[in-house]
């Protein structure tokens, strides 16, 4: 497999060491924004702040994500993989080393939004569990370029993380026998999909509200079907959609109301994408070509940024 | 193993703690290490731990160095911290009461390692003395982050079993979900005025006398304050209560000094929106202002550990210094301190009996509290089970690899 991390989300991220990713995503970013606007008939509206958004939405919208991102990392051929291998892996270092304890062998039949409708259904998880999800596939596809998000790893993957994410972060969560039940391993399995999750996200686990804000807002305006759009607060402008400040924040506590996002944790703290820019790009689908070119450029981001800009052209 | 594990320190609940040494460095560490259980996976409240702890990197919190894992146990390695502040108390203290300076010391390292977690957006939910650890130095550090948890992510459930019942803020006895900072800082009040006395200041059975214990000292809300705290957090069962009214803190703690009084005040409000934060108790002038008879470093009792090294706050602005007075004054004229009320005078009779060692309800509490929040996503799925027949539907996953 292409060690491509989460295309689409990262194409959304603020890149805060390569400037090129972030021109990269912003093409992307148009495309989607392009397709987005073909089917406008039926919209939904959504809440500005995720909190408030209906669950079911909230998972529509990240079954989407996830079901587009594993489209592409499916389609990827292993070939190129290995011309990329030369500018990050160590000489002999086996091709399958992407193969992780979160791969099936073969895709499993139920769909992301299934599962994710399973997960809800049955284990209470929390909003803020399910945003947290792809910040982790963000998180860890920044740590392991190897670790490939694609049908094969998918399920395994949000189980996994919801598995820890409530238990990390919720005063009420299930036993693992449960999430075991209802993400179709055994519990034994997810002990060991737990242990692995936990050492490849190197135990942080910690995000602030405004990171999965971003997430939200981002997932709104990428949804592939247009359906989701966000009330606008009367006050702001309409290309101004991703000041998050100007929306009331709701944190944990409501005793906490005016808590500045914290200073000092999570290096990648910017994740934002460039308000002025994805308008302004042309909107073209970006290719297959395009997009190993950018797996190419993620994994050798920090070393050489000049060789993945010569390949994106 | 890069550590060798000599001989152990403790023992939890969940956790066994041995003194090691690194094959490395030959540096001492705290080696925690806890058993993994088939059921379970990793305990939630070591994911907790570490995944806080690793992010809160601080003079006053126990530093984190690494995370061994594996199949059947989960070893921590933490600084070595000498002992904790409870067994401190009981060696150096005079029937557990420290000398001021102690005392000014401990309270400013523990209000520091507090704001920190607080400006991180981390609640500790369980300081107690047993949890704050002292090293050869002096330096107080907050250890234990099994019930601590990020605030900074909204989050529904909030349990209001947390924080051992004697350190237990009123808000939370009264069954608030949205408490926030100031919970901790209610810690520190308790953990303050056991330092000066040598006993803790709250020693209630359950809840509703632990409620009572309080009230006897600070006084009983009157009834608009108490609608003023119901509108703020509505989830509040508030019962009728006896009228106490309050004890002034001299009569409780006659050793204290007026200014130790006025932040013990400002830490032990019975509003959780009146208590002052960590951050700006430690601008109050406690710890600004010098009074310290003797010099700093010189301790008297012998044997004793020398008191901490660390940089005491230099007096803030001269402005802020005086609005602090101000404050201060006004805060006088309204409870009636009287003046010459000596600082560190002796007590005529102690106010409380000797510690209980063994009798301490406290260890059934906490780890009562561990397991509620298991209990109560037990009864959610107990709800969703009667909700959806058969549960879940089975479902199996495409074999692993």
């Amino acid at each position: 497999m292409l060690g491509y991390g989460l295309a689409y989300l990262k194409l959304l991220v603020k890149s805060y060491f390569c400037p090129a990713i972030n021109r990269f995503a912003a093409n992307t970013a148009t495309s989607c924004n392009g397709f987005m606007e073909s089917s406008s008939s039926e919209r939904v509206e959504l809440p500005p702040n995720f909190e408030d958004a209906p669950v079911e939405h909230l998972i529509q919208l990240i079954a989407d994500m996830l079901e587009h991102l594993m489209s592409h990392n499916d389609r990827i051929p292993l070939s190129p993989y290995v011309v990329f291998q030369q500018y990050t892996a160590p000489p002999n270092s086996p091709a399958s080393e992407s193969l992780t304890r979160f791969h099936s062998r073969s895709a499993p039949s139920i769909s992301v939004l299934d599962y994710l409708k399973r997960i809800v259904r049955f284990t209470n998880v929390e909003k803020s569990c399910l945003l947290v999800t792809l910040y982790n596939i963000d998180q860890i596809c920044a740590r392991t370029p190897l670790f490939t998000l694609s049908s094969l790893t998918c399920h395994r993957f949000i189980i996994t993380s919801i598995t820890v994410s409530s238990k990390g972060l919720c005063d009420a969560f299930c036993p693992n026998n449960l999430y075991a039940k209802v993400g179709g391993i055994s519990v034994t399995e997810l002990n060991v999909l737990e242990r692995e999750f936990l050492s490849m996200i190197d135990w942080r686990l910690m995000c602030t509200r405004e990171i999965l804000q971003e997430y939200y807002v981002n997932l709104v305006r990428l949804h592939s079907a247009g359906k989701f759009y966000i009330t606008e607060s009367p006050s702001q402008s309409s290309d101004s959609d991703l000041d998050m400040d100007s929306g009331q924040s709701r944190p944990a506590s409501p005793a906490e109301a005016r808590h500045r996002p914290r200073p000092s944790l999570s290096e990648p703290s910017a994740i934002l994408v460039e308000p002025g820019t994805i308008s302004q790009e042309t909107s073209q689908r970006p290719t297959i070509e395009q997009n190993m070119a950018f797996a190419a450029l993620q994994q050798i981001k920090s070393q050489d940024a000049s060789h993945s800009l010569s390949r994106q052209t | 193993m890069n550590y060798i594990q000599l001989e152990k320190l403790g023992e939890g609940t969940y956790a066994t703690v041995y003194k090691g040494r690194s094959r490395t460095t030959n540096e001492i560490v705290a080696l925690k290490e806890i058993h993994l259980d088939a059921e379970e996976g990793t305990p939630s409240t070591a994911i907790r731990e570490i995944s806080l702890m690793k992010e809160l990197k601080h003079v006053n919190i126990v530093r984190l160095h690494d995370v061994i894992h594996t199949e059947t146990k989960l070893v921590l390695i933490f600084e070595y911290c000498e002992q904790d502040l409870k067994k401190y108390m009981d060696q150096h203290g005079d029937r557990g009461a420290l000398d001021p300076n102690t005392v000014r010391s401990f309270m400013y390292q523990l209000l520091k390692g507090t704001a920190f977690c607080h400006e991180n957006q981390v609640l500790h939910r369980d300081l107690k003395p047993q949890n704050l650890l002292i090293n050869r130095k002096g330096e107080l550090k907050l250890g234990d982050f099994g019930l601590a948890r990020a605030f900074g992510v909204p989050v529904n459930t909030f349990s209001n079993e947390v924080v051992t019942l004697w350190y237990r803020a009123p808000d939370v006895l009264l069954g608030s979900r949205t408490y926030s900072t100031s919970i901790d800082v209610w810690s520190c009040g308790c953990i303050f005025a056991e330092m000066i006395s040598g006993s803790p200041l709250f020693r209630g059975r359950d809840n509703q006398d632990q409620l009572l214990h309080i009230m006897r000292i600070i006084g009983t809300p009157s009834d608009a304050q108490f609608q003023k705290i119901m509108k703020e957090t509505p989830e509040l069962q508030i019962k009728q209560f006896p009228r106490y009214a309050k004890m002034p803190f001299q009569q409780v703690l006659p050793k204290a000094s007026p200014q130790a009084i006025d932040l013990l005040e400002k830490l032990l409000k019975f509003d959780p929106a009146e208590r002052i934060s960590a951050a700006d108790a430690l601008s109050h002038p406690y710890f600004t202002t010098a009074v310290a008879p003797t010099p700093f470093g010189l301790n008297t009792s012998p044997g004793s550990m020398p008191p901490p090294s660390f940089n005491f706050p230099h007096p803030h602005g001269h402005q802020a210094q005086q609005q602090y007075q101000q404050q201060q004054q006004q805060q006088q004229q309204q409870s009636q301190i009287p003046p010459h009320m000596h600082p560190y005078s002796r007590p005529p009779v102690p106010i409380y009996n000797q510690h209980p060692q063994n009798t301490d309800p406290m260890t059934a509490a906490a780890a009562q509290s561990r397991a509620h929040a298991q209990a109560i996503a037990q009864a959610q799925v107990q709800a969703a089970q009667a909700q959806y027949g058969q549960f879940p539907p089975p479902y199996s996953h495409a074999p692993p690899r």
